[in-house]
């Protein structure tokens, strides 16, 4: 799979995490979220794409 | 059948993350500023700190448009700022730049130079500054596949951790020896069976000789890598790496980090320097006089941008570590493309050296000894090498003229008890007769360096 598909990819399972992230109501899927998503971040991160520097910043601006 | 982990194809990648460590230079430049402008952009929105600091210098984040750009305008911080804030207002003063709900691990460096900083990590940092060590790791051969074993107990410091986020994050296994003596950690070699051994040079040098003296040879053991930080080690000084590799028949490694920054520099494969990682910082060296960039290749000091710690961002930052770095034509032939520091770090622009594994700044036990009434001006710091391979440090002092002989032994006493409440180390101190140095010499040599020079960082030679 080439670079920019592997970046979509995440970009669209993030964008599912975010939902999880906003609507679960159980504390342990919550963390099991945000770490997943703060995984995903990193992988963006380590393939050169970054808008912010933590995913937190990047939930609260979408 | 037992569940696997990993795929042999990945194991055997010969680099941890090969698209991120041989990017070309170019592409490199492109994300750094990128990256430094989003953390820009986060510190001045966040830290009150560098909010303030840049205000009053009326420079803004905005200002930054090129990587020259930012080496020239962004103010230059170092530790002091951050520790006359913490300070003033404990624990953290006005630096963070996170609710302190959202911190999940505070290290401290070791307080060498009087008081020690506190350093708030996120769960996110602690992840990305443990994966830091494994670019090293897996340059020479570690695998998920290995086990570690740790001999040290777990403090406060930074660099203990890490190497343990590191192990954890890389999916090997960890094998903890905190709480064991040093004949413990040789028991626990033997019967454990760990691949790989955390450990100081010269903890490690320690743990062999030990071994010795308990009648075994650790080159004959399961260790097939020793991997090393908190002093000069195998990708400084030759002469440690060959002693590592011979007592251990392994391969030795070494990671260079600075606590409140990352472990920011793991060692190049070829072990004669390191590679900063590039993920992780942006750095550029400084001439310590002018505070301008030296040429490729000429020494000075690393200037260091985090982009692990968001707790407490770091934004051109001076290490004062002496360094020779070459971010093109690279020397190693690693084939890496990231920043290389040739020999690591080459010395102090304020003179550090490494006792027991703890930094001391030799100013800082002088102006110890300078606080005790009935010491003369005429006092030397003494450091040599012991046979376990530890550097010691000795205090030999002549007592005031007017100090009677029976005072002189409390005198020694008390110097030894300001320097281990201080600094934390017994140091050896030994009142000599007024007159005993000489006085003839235009300046009093206060250091007197007797460790051979081989084990030597370049520029202390």
């Amino acid at each position: 799979m080439r670079t920019e598909e592997q970046l979509a990819l995440i970009d669209e399972i993030r964008a599912n995490l975010r939902l999880l992230i906003e609507q679960t109501e159980v504390p342990a899927l919550y963390e099991c979220y945000k770490m997943a998503d703060m995984n995903l971040h990193w992988a963006k991160w380590l393939q050169g794409e970054v808008d912010e520097i933590m995913p937190e910043l990047e939930r609260k601006t979408s | 059948m037992a569940v696997k982990f990993w795929h042999k194809d990945l194991l055997e990648k010969d680099y941890w993350n090969e698209p991120a460590e041989t990017m070309p230079r170019e592409k490199l430049d492109e994300l750094h500023l990128k990256k430094l402008k989003s953390v820009l952009r986060y510190a001045y929105e966040h830290s009150r700190f560098y909010r303030q600091k840049w205000d009053e210098v009326g420079f803004h984040p905005e200002d930054v448009k090129t990587l020259e750009g930012f080496k020239k305008n962004v103010p230059i911080t170092d530790k002091a700022d951050f520790l006359r804030y913490q300070e003033e207002f404990p624990p953290y003063g006005l630096t963070l730049a996170v609710e302190e709900d959202f911190i999940s691990h505070q290290s401290k460096t070791s307080g060498s130079t009087g008081t020690p900083l506190h350093i708030p990590f996120t769960l996110y940092d602690t992840e990305k500054y443990g994966e830091s060590w494994i670019y090293g790791f897996w340059a020479i051969g570690i695998r998920p596949t290995d086990r570690f074993y740790f001999a040290f107990g777990f403090g406060a410091y930074a660099g203990f951790w890490s190497a343990y986020w590191a192990a954890r994050r890389l999916g090997a296994t960890v094998i903890p020896g905190g709480g064991a003596d040093t004949e413990g950690h040789v028991k626990n070699i033997l019967s454990q069976k760990p691949t790989v051994l955390i450990a100081t040079p010269s903890y490690a040098l320690r743990i062999a000789e030990q071994a010795k003296e308990m009648g075994h040879d650790l080159s004959e053991s399961s260790i097939r890598f020793t991997y090393h930080a908190g002093e000069p080690g195998p990708c400084s000084i030759d002469a440690i790496r060959e002693r590592l590799d011979r007592e251990y028949g392994a391969v030795s490694g070494e990671l260079l980090g600075v606590a409140e920054l990352d472990a920011i520099a793991p060692g190049c494969p070829h072990r004669r320097g390191v590679h900063m990682n590039e993920m992780n910082t942006f750095s550029w060296t400084m001439a310590p006089q002018s505070g301008e960039e030296v040429r490729e290749g000429e020494i000075g000091e690393n200037v260091i941008t985090t982009f692990v710690n968001t707790a407490q961002p770091l934004i051109n930052y001076t290490t004062h570590d002496l360094v020779q770095a070459y971010n093109h034509d690279i020397p190693c032939g690693c084939g890496r493309s990231w920043r290389y520091l040739d020999g690591a770090v080459l010395g102090r622009s304020d003179y550090m050296v490494t006792v027991r594994g703890t930094n001391v700044y030799p100013s800082s036990v002088e102006n110890l000894v300078r606080r005790v009434d009935g010491v003369s001006q005429y006092f030397q710091l003494i450091l040599s090498r012991n046979d376990s391979g530890l550097d010691e440090m000795k205090i030999l002092m002549e007592p005031e003229k007017t100090l009677q002989i029976e005072r002189w032994d409390s005198l020694g006493a008390e110097v030894q008890e300001v320097i281990k409440d201080n600094i934390g180390l017994r140091m050896d101190v030994e009142v000599v007769e007024p007159g005993t140095f000489p006085r003839t010499e235009l300046k009093f040599k206060r250091i007197l360096d007797k460790r051979p020079q081989e084990v030597r960082r370049r520029l202390e030679r």
